[in-house]
This record gives C-alpha cells, structure tokens and sequence, in this order.
C-alpha cells in the first residue's frame, strides 16, 4: 500500500546519493590517491622497511589475537548457549562492555595497568619488561577492543540452535567433541567465518587504542594504520593512501565475505 | 542447565578467566585507580574550558550525525527492503563498510575529500562552506562511522513488518504517507532510536576518524577523546582517567535515558515489536 | 450496495488463479465464498477490495465501475484473517483510525467521533476495552475490533477473509451466530471467505463453490445441501459413501441391485453414486429392494449420533458408513459382526467420467 512508483526511483536515488557522499567517493579516493603517483609509488610505500616493519608487527598481532578470540568465542557460546544458569544474560552483557567504551580509554586502561606510574609498572621495570611503548601492550588493547566480534556472532546462532540435536548426539553415544564437530559446528561455521574475518578487520585497522600505547616509535611499535597517520601527517599522501588501500582491500574482503555468508545461512 | 551435555564446566572457566584478564581486571584498574586521584586533582583536571568546549563538541556533533544517521538509515533500510533496483546487493555491501574500514583510512580518505582542495571540498569553498578543520568536518566523519547501526536495526523490523496492517490503513482511507505517519513509522520508532543510540555512543568514543578531519584547534574543534590523548602524551594519568570517567558517566547516564525511552515506546507498541527489535 | 462481477480473470506470474469469473451479490446478502486452499477465493475477497489488480474484467458497486479506483477509494470494510490491527494504537484509536485520516473537510469533529466510537464499542460489545491495547486482547475480542474499525467508515461492502480461521471451536461458534446478527441489524452487503464447509451453509444466506479459480456452484445453503451438481461437491461437502456400478435398461446397477436414479446416463456406463451416511437406513431383515447386504465392522459414538462402518457382502472392498442417532442405535441393538440390510432411498449418480477431479 506504501510503495508508489512515483516515490521508488526518488527514494532509490536518494539513498544511492546519499552513500555515494559518505561511502563511495571516500573508498575512491582510497584508490585514486594510492596511484597519484604511480604505480612504483605504490609499489615502494609498501615494501619499504618502515612499511614492511609495520604489516609484519600488524601480522604478529593478528595472529595471536584472532586465534585466541576464536577458542573464546567457541567455549563462551558453548557455556552461555548450552546451559543455563543464573547470570548468564549479565555475561553475555559483559562480553558487549568493549563496545561501549572509547578505544581511546581502552588504550589508557592499559597505561595505567603497565605504564611506568602504573600498577605493574615497577614490578616490569624491575624484571626488565616493557608492555607499554612496546609490542604486547599494543596486543592487549587489540584483544581487548576486538574481544566481542567472534562471540557475538556464534552467540545468536547457537541459542537458535537449541540443544536437542547435541542431547540427542550424547545419548547416542557420541562424545563432546564429536558432538560439537558433527553437530554444532555445520550449523555455525559460516557465523564463524564471518566472525574471524570481521575480527581480522578490525584488529588490523584498530587505531584509538593502539596510538595510545604504542608510543609510535617508527620501525619499532608501528601498526599499519598508526603508519598511515605518520606518513599522512609528513604529508607524504600517495604512501599513506597506499597503505591505507591494502587495508581497504582486507575491508572489501570482510565485506563480501558477510555477503556470502549472509546468502549461505538464508539459503540452509 | 543443560544436564547431559558436556564441557561446562571448562568453557565456562575458561571464559570466566579469559574476560578476567582482558576485560574485568583492566576495568577494576581503572575504577581504583580513579578513586586513588581524589577529589582535588579530580576537580583540577575537570575544570578546564577546553574540556568544556571538547565536551560540547562531542554531543552536539555525535547528536546530530545520530540523527543525520536515523533520516538517512531509515531511508536505506526502507530502500533495501522494500524495493528491487539494480545495485541493490551493492548498496547493501557499501553499508558495511564503516565498521570494516580501518577507522584511520576511513580519516584520511574524509579528509582529503573535504579538504579545501579535495573533490568536495573544492565545490564547498566558493559558496563559503568550509568542512575540514571546523566542528561540520567532526560530524561528517561522526556520520560515517555511525551509518550502519540505524540501517541494520530498521531492517529486521521493517521486513517483519505485516503487510495487513498498511492494507488495513489503506483500506479505510489512508494515503501512503498517512500510512506511513500513523502506522509504519510509530512501529519502527523504537527500532531506530536503538539505532540511534548505539551510532550516538559510538560516536562519542570515536577517535581515529576524527583527528585527521577536526584539525584539533584547542576550543573549536577538540574532541574529548583526544584531551585523553593529549594528557597522555603529557604523561597526566590522573588527568586522563579524570576525563575519560566524565565521560563514561555523561555517556552512560544518556545511555540509561535512551533504553528507558525505548523501553518506554515498545511497552507502549506492544510486545510483537518490541521481540523484533 | 450491490456487486457486480463481469468476466474477471486473475494470472500471477503464469498461473491462472481466476478463470471467467461471472458473480453478482445483491444489496443486503450475506455471501460466502467456499472452497478449498488455492482455490482463488482470497484473491476474489481481495480484488473487490481493491487489495489486487484484475488481469482481465470489470467490478461495479451499484452501477459504478470500481475496477481501476484504488483501495482508498472504495469504502470497502475489510476484515482480515490475522486481525492486522494496529499494534500501537488503543482499541479506540484503532476504531476511529478510518474517520481520523480524512480529509479535513469530509472529516468529523472530534466529539463525533468519540460518540461514534463508542457506539460501535457497545455493538461489538467491547465497551469496557476501549483503551486496551490489541495485545491484551483475545483472539475473538480482536475479530470484534477489527469489524468495528471497518464498520466505522460506513462501508458499502463488508468483506471479510476467513473471519474465523484462528480462532478455538467455542468462540467460533459463538462469533458466527453474532455475526449474522449483526448483519441483520446493520444490512450491508457482506461477503466472508472460508474454507468451512458448515461454516458457510450455516452462516451465509448465499454460498458461492470455488475450486481451481472457478465457480462451480451456487445457491442458497440448502440447495448446496441437497442438490451438489458434482462429485467434488459431494466429497468436498462432507463424507459421502462412493458406490460404483454400471447402467443398465432397468436402472443403476449396483452389487447386483437394481436403483432407480432420477438421472439419464447412456446404457453400459459406469457411474460413481453419492449417498450421505444419514440418508441410509439399516435394518436386522431384508425387507424390500435396495438394501445392500453389509457386514458391521466398526461402531463410534460421537455424542448423540453413532457412526457405523459396515463392510458390503457382495461388490467391492467398498465399506459403506452409517450414521444413525443414538436412540436409533439402541433401538436396533447393533453389534460389531451383526449381518445387516443397508436400505438406500436415494442415489445421486455421475459418469465416471466426470468423477476425475
């Protein structure tokens, strides 16, 4: 009854304005400034050292972060899904909590816990250890901002599940692995995907927290967006875009990824 | 409690001891070490004009870029939903991208854009519209990354939406626009106020969108997020944990007005809405 | 105000969902459409809504042709089978919707509406619920709302899609005696929808059979009743005992026996006959022609009627059902085992031809 085909194509052409302002031209301009000035621009910005320096430490960081906010996501839905218990609504609350705050404070959480003036900070001092200004304290605040993403995404998916085909599964003889490997798991692995991939996002491009306990010490603590701000703020703009394009494509990537799993959950 | 499944007792610990060392020790940290300020080096830091203006700000450009977001996220979900048109699974893409998008590219690409020389910005400077550098940069970027909470929630609710109920309207006279006035919009309010609220709470906290494109010029165009920065590099804690716990507790009080607002509204729509949203 | 359907035809996609369509509704019935799922009779009650576009045909209100005007237009009450009303609006304000959106100079003052709203609170009984929301309500309590809200624009027509579909056995009952009622007291011309049998003859004053997008039948409740003009009625209508057999010079043969129909058929054709179980009478001793020799092979009581289910001696696998009234039954002191004689008065005969369905 709503649907008029004289407002169709205004409201179509709107919405398609509207993202072309705030989404499409920002994403082409991505492109555009990474080849400003040629390709071997391009090509330079992201193998030199300091680049090169930096996608390594964002690797490093990626791959204790995902992992094992993998193995969380998995046993946190397992417990808040499977069972019930006093308290669990609260968890799965508590579990949103890095949502809510600033990245900004979460970077400064960390300061305070293992900076210099900080709770541990002497105990470090005293055992020559550096969290802060160095490569963990820039793990800590990545895991902590992108602690939600993998568990918020199985959580839904295993609650609609419910828990007769696992009971059925045990009564049967099967064991908790099995169970979970035959059972649980097709019905969630496109979630899970989903999920690893927007957490590889968002761990690769976390910016607030990371600036704050990085120091940004270049060639040292240097992620690969805090390389971008350097570059961009020593108006060097084709390196900067240039890093910032392959962070774009791994952006492009998640996307397309939730299409597809968007289609393959519609579809099962 | 599930009572023949196993691992219980192992996911639970290892949740429990997982989100103790990630999340819950670092908050308890942070709340004791707020109280060890006290009072005076509290006030100290709080009263400070800059962190007025920083506070003014980062409301009213996060209020209005949530409500850029709830006209325009609307439209998208309505657009998405309701109709069939070339490049829609295209445009359903493109939503996503503010929360796949590194905060700090999606920065410097507003930046550029709207820079006095950038593609927009060059359009906008003739007429007398300066975007980069003033509080309309921080709200541009505060809409960019707020953009995909309004759409997603509208959504469900816009599709579950039951067709009888616009036909019903129509059938006793209703216009499409009466329809959507008195009937469709009341039933998505509560969806794109939730929307709204979480795109308002993201926005507040947001910071590397923002840096590049405010210019953070002390008293104009200096957000609250990046006073904590600044007392950090000063290596003022005290300072910082002051701010950022104003900040917690105004965010959280305007969160807290904003869910019994919305409980409110679905408790007036009835239970059917309120369980989609 | 009358209905007047002309040679409506209805494709979605490339299914034919009305075929011909011919219908004309006078002033003041009260009509049902009957039929099975996917039979087209929603997508009738919904193109003279004005809910669907016609592929093919005319509609007429009065002399009026109504075909191309929108819902809007058509002040057509409609009531719907899952209720659809407004979820954020109390019962009254649901109600008075239809008068509240019009025009401001077509439009009632507000103390009037009031005053209208609550006369129709007091006609569907619900004065006590006006500022309820719908969610508080129950399943019947929400079909009253619902014609309320459409009787309250005055509407020409009143239509109303399986109006009670959702509802549990006693309410059902109940609304059905209200809304004929209800009919009587208001008079519109009113056309309901449903897929129940005893609904439709017990309700409506006219009962229009669809089936595949056609009308097969129409007529009042008791001509449907007695008279179905084919074997899909009969089956569709309610059980019938199906008895084949053969035409001869005499008459219909059947296991041997002679009927009389009062239907022509060509000589050596084998026919279907329809008897209701209540049209047959049973007896312990044959006592004159067309009695069937059957076996009692099962016994229900249902209340007070008592189905019997009895296997035929000669013919066919066939098993005849019987039902007879609880006195009847003790009267004749029948057991499972019993050799009984089935007396069939009347037959209503097809060619099996046109038994295919």
């Amino acid at each position: 009854m709503t649907e008029s085909k004289v407002y169709k194509p205004i409201l179509i052409v709107a919405a398609f304005l509207f993202l072309t302002l705030f989404l499409v031209l920002p994403l082409l301009i991505i492109f555009i400034g990474a080849f400003s000035q040629g390709f071997y621009v391009f090509w330079y910005s992201i193998t030199e050292p300091a680049a090169r320096h930096a996608i390594f430490l964002t690797i490093i960081v990626l791959i204790i972060t995902v992992p094992l906010h993998t193995l969380f996501g998995l046993t946190a839905a397992w417990a808040l899904t499977k069972f019930r218990f006093r308290g669990r609504q609260f968890i799965i609350t508590l579990i949103e909590i890095p949502f809510a705050i600033s990245p900004v404070i979460a970077g400064l959480i960390f300061i305070i816990l293992y900076g210099v003036n900080g709770f541990f900070g002497e105990w470090l001092i005293d055992n020559d250890l550096q969290v802060i200004f160095a490569l963990p304290g820039i793990i800590l605040a990545t895991m902590f901002v992108t602690l939600p993403f993998i568990a918020r995404e199985l959580i839904p998916l295993m609650e609609a599940q419910g828990t007769d085909a696992e009971e059925a599964s045990i009564t049967l003889g099967a064991g908790g692995f099995r169970t979970f490997y035959h059972v649980t798991f097709p019905a969630i692995k496109w979630g899970l995907l989903y999920g690893v991939i927007l957490c590889s996002a968002r761990a690769i491009g976390e910016f607030g927290a990371v600036s704050v306990v990085s120091g940004r010490i270049r060639g040292a603590t240097n992620t690969m967006p805090l390389h971008v701000e350097i570059l961009y703020n020593e108006y060097q703009f084709a390196s900067a875009f240039s890093i910032a394009l392959l962070m774009s494509l791994f952006a492009i990537f998640t996307i397309i990824i939730k299409q597809i799993v968007e289609r393959k959950q519609h579809l099962r | 409690m599930s009572r023949t499944l196993p691992g219980f007792p192992f996911t639970f610990g290892f949740m429990m001891f997982y989100m103790s060392f990630i999340v819950f020790i670092p908050l308890i940290a942070l709340v004791w070490y707020t109280m060890g300020i006290g009072w005076e080096g509290f006030w100290n830091a709080i009263i400070d004009p800059r962190l007025f203006s920083a506070l003014r700000l980062s409301f009213t450009a996060s209020f209005i870029a949530a409500i850029v977001n709830g006209a325009f996220g609307l439209l998208i979900a309505w657009v998405l939903v309701r109709y069939d048109f070339f490049g829609k699974r295209l445009m359903d893409g493109l939503i996503d991208l503010p929360f796949a998008l590194p905060t700090a590219v999606a920065g410097i690409a507003l930046t550029s854009l709207y820079a006095e020389n950038g593609w927009i910005g060059s359009l906008l400077a003739p007429l007398g519209i300066e975007v980069a550098f003033t509080p309309v940069g921080v709200t541009i970027a505060l809409t960019f990354i707020g953009l995909p909470f309004v759409v997603r929630m509208v959504e469900p609710v816009l599709r579950s939406l039951d067709r009888e109920t616009e036909e019903a309207a129509g059938l006793l006279g209703a216009r499409p626009f009466t329809i959507f006035r008195t009937v469709m919009f009341p039933l998505l309010l509560p969806a794109i106020l939730a929307g709204m609220t979480l795109a308002f709470a993201r926005a507040l906290g947001e910071y590397g969108s923002v840096v590049f494109i405010a210019g953070n010029i002390p008293m104009q165009t200096e957000i609250v997020p990046l006073l904590i920065m600044n007392k950090l590099e000063q290596f003022d804690y005290a300072g910082a944990t002051a701010i950022a716990t104003v900040m917690l507790l105004l965010s959280f009080i305007l969160l807290f007005a904003a869910n019994i607002l919305q409980w409110w509204l679905s408790r007036k729509i009835g239970q059917k809405v309120a369980h989609s949203s | 105000m009358s209905i007047t359907i002309k040679d409506i035809n209805k494709v979605f996609g490339k299914t034919p969902v009305l075929k011909d369509i011919h219908l004309n509704v006078r002033q003041g019935e009260l009509l049902a459409l009957l039929g099975p799922s996917g039979s087209g009779k929603t997508t009738l009650l919904r193109i003279i809504a004005g809910l669907e576009h016609v592929t093919k045909g005319d509609i007429y209100f009065e002399d009026k042709n109504v075909t191309h005007e929108g819902a809007q237009d058509r002040s057509v009450g409609f009531v719907f089978q899952h209720y659809a009303l407004f979820p954020h609006m109390k019962v009254k304000d649901n109600i008075a919707y239809g008068l509240r959106v019009r025009k401001r100079k077509s439009r009632l003052p507000n103390v009037k509406i009031t005053e209208k709203v609550q006369e129709l609170l007091r006609l569907v009984k619900l004065e006590a619920f006006g500022d309820h929301y719908p969610n508080q309500l129950s399943g019947g309590q929400k079909q009253r709302v619902a014609l309320a809200r459409a009787l309250a624009i005055n509407p020409s027509v009143l239509l109303l899609d399986e109006p009670f579909g959702a509802l549990d056995a006693q309410v059902r009952k109940e609304l059905r005696k209200w809304l004929k009622t209800l009919h009587k007291q208001t008079g519109v011309t009113t056309l309901f929808v449903t897929h129940d049998q005893e609904e439709a003859l017990d309700v409506a004053d006219q009962v229009v059979v669809l089936k595949d997008g056609e009308i097969i039948q129409r007529g009042t409740p008791i001509n449907i009743y007695e008279s179905p003009n084919s074997p899909f009625m009969y089956r569709f209508l309610g059980n019938a005992n199906e008895l084949n057999g053969v035409v001869t010079k005499d008459g219909v043969s059947i296991d041997g026996l002679t009927f009389v129909s009062e239907w022509t058929h060509t000589i050596g054709a084998e026919i279907v006959g329809y008897i209701r179980p209540h049209e047959i009478s049973i007896s312990h001793t044959e006592s004159s022609e067309h009695q069937l020799a059957v076996t009692i092979s099962s016994i229900h009581h249902v209340g007070p009627v008592v189905f019997i289910e009895a296997k035929r001696k000669h013919g066919e696998k066939e098993n005849v059902e019987i039902e007879l009234s609880k006195s009847k039954f003790d009267e004749l002191s029948i057991r499972v085992g019993d050799h009984m004689y089935a007396r069939i008065d009347r037959l209503r005969t097809f060619e099996s031809e046109d038994y295919c369905i």
